[in-house]
């Protein structure tokens, strides 16, 4: 598949994004610059983390202006695949693409850490590789990561299915009540309402490889490169490898 | 013309760092303090000549980009000639 990743200034996640699809999952990666007007023939579009214009104003607020908007919109409309990873997440509220906000985390500080979260939705593009209630062990770099929303907004959310990501502990029980960093509903992570765009404040990209400590991120980045889940060949191939040795078949 | 515009969080939106500097106000002697709102001022100098055109937009620049009307609100406060020209004077 064609991966194409957009360059805004700042925005300083790009080569992990490029990382994870050209080096990790063997993908065509290419680079697209924020003052272009298309995003080519791309079968999946990624919006990196980092800081796009420095962050000034609100986070993603100031990419509004950019020529690539236009393109970005069509390809939400066109139901293309999107992934807005920590800043893309920013900036796809930012653009109305995707309902809410993000502020400043509760504690007011830059949160540099890994985080567990557990899975909601397991059935979009995005996230049908995941498992429901699965724990995910993701590192997050923000400031501004405490999802919020309207009341109206966030029924919908939930009414629909819409939420991807939870914060939750290590056992993968989710506090509504102090949730980590203060997103309301410990939101960590949305789909839009034709679940072909996910945003997550969280970065799976840096969770692909075991030097990095985790390798969760894979099943977010890859589900919308490999179909339907794996599931039953796994099945298959535990059987496979278990018969013989229970000696059943003679 | 020049039009200052006060951006601020809305009153139900939790404003940590506005908390924290009410917060070390209150342990600097002025326990009056109550609560503080971090907020942004943005100081827009524009020249087209029509002034009520301006002001409109003005309040459209704020909609479209300078707030985020799902958590702040903003107030524009257009500065008058001769309030400028006594500012600098003084």
């Amino acid at each position: 598949m064609k991966i194409a990743v957009v360059v805004f200034p700042g925005s300083g996640g790009v080569a992990d994004a490029v990382y994870a699809y050209r080096d990790v999952l063997k993908q065509e990666v290419f680079t697209v610059w924020h003052q272009e007007e298309s995003i080519g023939d791309a079968d999946v579009l990624v919006i990196p983390g980092g800081s796009a214009f420095g962050d000034y104003l609100r986070p993603g607020a100031l990419c509004k202006a950019s020529p690539i908007i236009g393109a970005i919109r069509k390809f939400e409309r066109d139901d293309r695949p999107i992934i807005g990873l920590g800043n893309g997440f920013q900036i796809l509220c930012e653009l109305d693409i995707l309902p809410g906000v993000l502020l400043p985390n509760l504690n007011s500080r830059f949160m540099n850490t890994d985080t567990f979260v557990t899975a909601d939705n397991t059935k979009s593009i995005w996230t049908r590789h995941l498992e429901e209630g699965e724990i995910l062990t993701l590192p997050i770099s923000c400031y501004c990561g405490r999802y919020y929303a309207d009341k109206r907004t966030l029924k919908d959310l939930e009414e629909e299915g819409h939420i991807a990501l939870r914060f939750c502990d290590l056992e993968g029980d989710v506090d509504l009540s102090q949730p980590f960093n203060g997103s309301v509903n410990a939101i960590a992570g949305i789909l839009n309402r034709h679940e072909n765009v996910l945003g997550v404040i969280t970065h799976p990209e840096r969770a692909i490889e075991q030097f990095m400590g985790s390798v969760d991120g894979l099943p977010l980045l890859e589900s919308v490169l490999r179909g339907e889940k794996p599931v039953e060949i796994a099945q298959e191939d535990e059987d496979f490898d278990f018969e013989p040795e229970d000696g059943d078949r003679d | 013309m020049e039009a200052k515009v006060i951006v601020e969080l809305k009153d139900e939106i939790l404003d940590p760092a506005g908390r924290a500097r009410a917060d070390r106000l209150n342990h600097l002697g002025f326990p009056e303090v109550k609560n503080a709102k971090l907020g942004k001022c943005i100081h827009l100098y524009i020249e087209t000549g029509d002034r009520e055109k301006e002001k409109e937009r003005i309040e459209d620049m704020c909609r479209k980009l300078l707030a985020n009307e799902l958590i702040e609100s903003f107030e524009i406060i257009h500065e008058k000639e001769e309030q400028r020209q006594a500012k600098v004077t003084s």
